[in-house]
């Protein structure tokens, strides 16, 4: 096959130069990590600026960055709900009303943190699901990953997959989620550094946002004005859709409950920190679009036929940009950029992964009263074990490329009901323990049911049945965590302190300035979304 | 003794690093694409020196306090 790219040796060099740069973070962190605290948590030391990008990076993949630059020259602006609506509501409800209890309560997991308030049934419930997922969805993204660099560079599927894995098992087991969240931070000034001359050059060279819409269909550059009906817009949505959907329950399961996003919150050094990890997150997640749909944009702006030939993929928007503009050099910061990407992604699935195995399973289940140490150690198994799986299914995702599509797009709507579970039962004191189990239970039983026997026809698009599956699922949970819970017994007030509204402590942050109170800064980021949502209306 | 200060100081060198590597190949190579005509290399290693020397001023300058 045919690289699209010529890498040469000063790109060599500028990629060498990152994997040093992380192995060498893991080696510095290696005599730090002496306790679990240490090893699952970062000691609960670190301060919100790192642990804010770090949420931020965990779900910003190589994947995410070339699927939405794809979805932005497929559907232009309108990708744009994926960021706005679709992700900061979410950050700044967890950081303002679920951080103090997430926080507060000392939980080292959200598994755990469903044992509390629940009983041991739902955080097992939770823990296995997630364990499954969080490992079948690395090995997806290594999949990809080793897919990408094939084509980009010339690089054998081996080599991609072994030499990525190895160097992310190797940082994680020395350094634990302080190695990962330190290169998560690194990624993303990475990401800016490979990836914003793009759009800087691009709008240049078309003669600025005019003159890029000019060559753009009609609609491309709005937000809403198309969504009053699905037939009106290519994504083939509406605005219920959107906001019920993506706005309400997909991003809100996603940020809120996924373990993988809430574990870099909990690793902050105070409360404070905890709640403006998400609220910091929101800031630098809405200017995120500038270097994937902005991009996405120009490259339908500058090659008209992509997507409709068949060596210009929707998915090969930001390798083709890449191949136009950079020379040799920038080359090598972009690819490094995109690896960087990659790997700290597949790093916070596998930290993900090791807390709840530890923690949730193997703490819980199979060896209760172990000293510290011996966690530690099985950590450190956990992450060779962990990495080991994701081998296994990338090489199985190669087989069987549309299966993982399948699954992937199944575990997007399985934070919906769990979502529902949490609101329930941080908000309504009333939730008993086999309510918040069947409640889940019903909810991804109904998100499997009609993922397999809805006849997919029935959704206008792809995108559209994703949102009102998840809104369904969402709702079966609520109805059915309501009615066991009238019938079955409840935990008694003093259990449910610090873990239920209405019987915990308000934080209060009357003592400090407004620039370092959450609720000021979550209510200027609300103010510029409403703003931006105007703006390209 | 704040280990996190730490990070400012990687991110510091990681990217003093980049700009001289970049601008260096840039200024001795003078890389073009066809559609691009200005020495971007040179310009972006630039920018990335100046980021990274700004870290590592955080980073010094905190820790002597």
């Amino acid at each position: 096959m045919h690289a699209l790219f010529h890498a040469n040796a000063v790109d060599y060099i500028i990629i060498l130069v990152y994997f040093a740069f992380v192995l060498g973070v893991g080696f510095v962190l290696r005599n730090r990590v002496r306790t679990g605290e240490d090893f699952f948590l970062s000691g609960r030391s670190i301060p919100a600026w790192i642990t804010g990008l770090a949420f931020l990076s965990a779900n910003l993949g190589a994947l995410e960055i070339l699927g939405m630059t794809a979805s932005g020259a497929e559907y232009g602006m309108l990708t744009t709900h994926f960021y706005w609506i679709g992700a900061i509501p979410a950050m700044l409800f967890l950081g303002l009303y679920m951080m103090p209890f997430y926080y507060v309560s000392k939980v080292r997991s959200v598994p755990e943190f469903l044992k509390l308030r629940y009983n041991e049934a739902t955080r097992a419930l939770n823990a296995i699901s997630f364990a499954v997922m969080t490992v079948l969805t690395s090995g997806i993204s290594l999949y990809s990953m080793a897919l990408i660099f094939q084509i980009l560079i010339g690089w054998s599927f081996d080599t991609s997959i072994l030499v990525s894995a190895l160097v992310v098992l190797i940082y994680v087991a020395l350094g634990g989620l302080t190695s990962s969240i330190f290169n998560e931070v690194v990624q993303f000034f990475l990401i800016w550094a490979g990836l914003l001359p793009i759009p800087l050059i691009g709008l240049h060279n078309l003669g600025g946002w005019q003159g890029m819409m000019s060559r753009l269909p009609a609609g491309f550059g709005h937000l809403w004005a198309n969504l009053g009906s699905p037939s009106h817009n290519p994504m083939g949505i509406g605005w219920l859709g959107v906001v019920l959907g993506l706005g309400f329950v997909l991003s809100f399961g996603y940020w809120t409950t996924d373990f993988l996003v809430v574990q870099r919150t909990l690793a902050a050094k105070d409360l404070r920190a905890a709640q403006l990890t998400p609220i910091y997150a929101a800031f630098f997640k809405m200017i995120v679009p500038i270097l994937v749909i902005i991009p996405g944009l120009i490259a339908l702006a500058i090659f008209p036929k992509i997507g409709h030939s068949p060596n210009m993929s929707y998915n090969l928007a930001l390798p083709l940009l890449i191949a136009k503009y950079y020379p040799p050099g920038m080359l090598g910061l972009g690819l490094t950029a995109m690896l960087a990407s990659f790997m700290s992604g597949m790093a916070g699935n596998v930290t993900a992964f090791t807390t709840v195995w530890t923690y949730d399973i193997y703490q819980a289940y199979i060896k209760k009263d172990a000293p510290d140490k011996h966690y530690v150690n099985m950590g450190r198994w956990a992450v060779v074990v962990g990495v080991i799986i994701s081998i296994g299914t990338a090489y199985f995702a190669a087989g069987f490329p549309s299966v993982m599509d399948y699954m992937q797009t199944l575990f997007s709507f399985f934070n919906a009901p769990l979502f529902a579970t949490f609101l329930l039962g941080m908000f309504w004191k009333k939730a008993t323990p086999w309510g918040g189990f069947w409640g889940l239970l019903a909810g991804i039983a109904s998100a499997f049911a009609m993922y397999f026997f809805l006849p997919a026809h029935m959704f206008s698009s792809p995108d559209a049945g994703n949102f009102w599956r998840a809104w369904w699922a969402w709702v079966v949970t609520v109805v059915v965590t309501v009615l066991v819970s009238l019938v079955t017994k409840g935990k008694k007030p003093e259990e449910l302190e610090g873990l239920v509204y209405g019987l915990s402590k308000r934080p209060d942050y009357s003592g400090y300035p407004w620039y370092k109170r959450p609720g000021y800064l979550a209510a200027i980021v609300l103010v510029i979304l409403v703003g931006l949502n105007v703006a390209f209306w | 003794m704040n280990r996190f200060l730490d990070l400012r100081f990687m991110i510091g060198v990681l990217f003093v690093v980049y700009g001289v590597v970049l601008g260096v190949y840039g200024a001795a190579a003078d890389p073009h694409t066809p559609s691009l005509h200005s020495n971007i290399d040179l310009w972006w290693g630039i920018v990335c020196l100046v980021f990274g020397i700004v870290f590592l001023i955080a980073a010094l300058t905190r820790r002597s306090e």
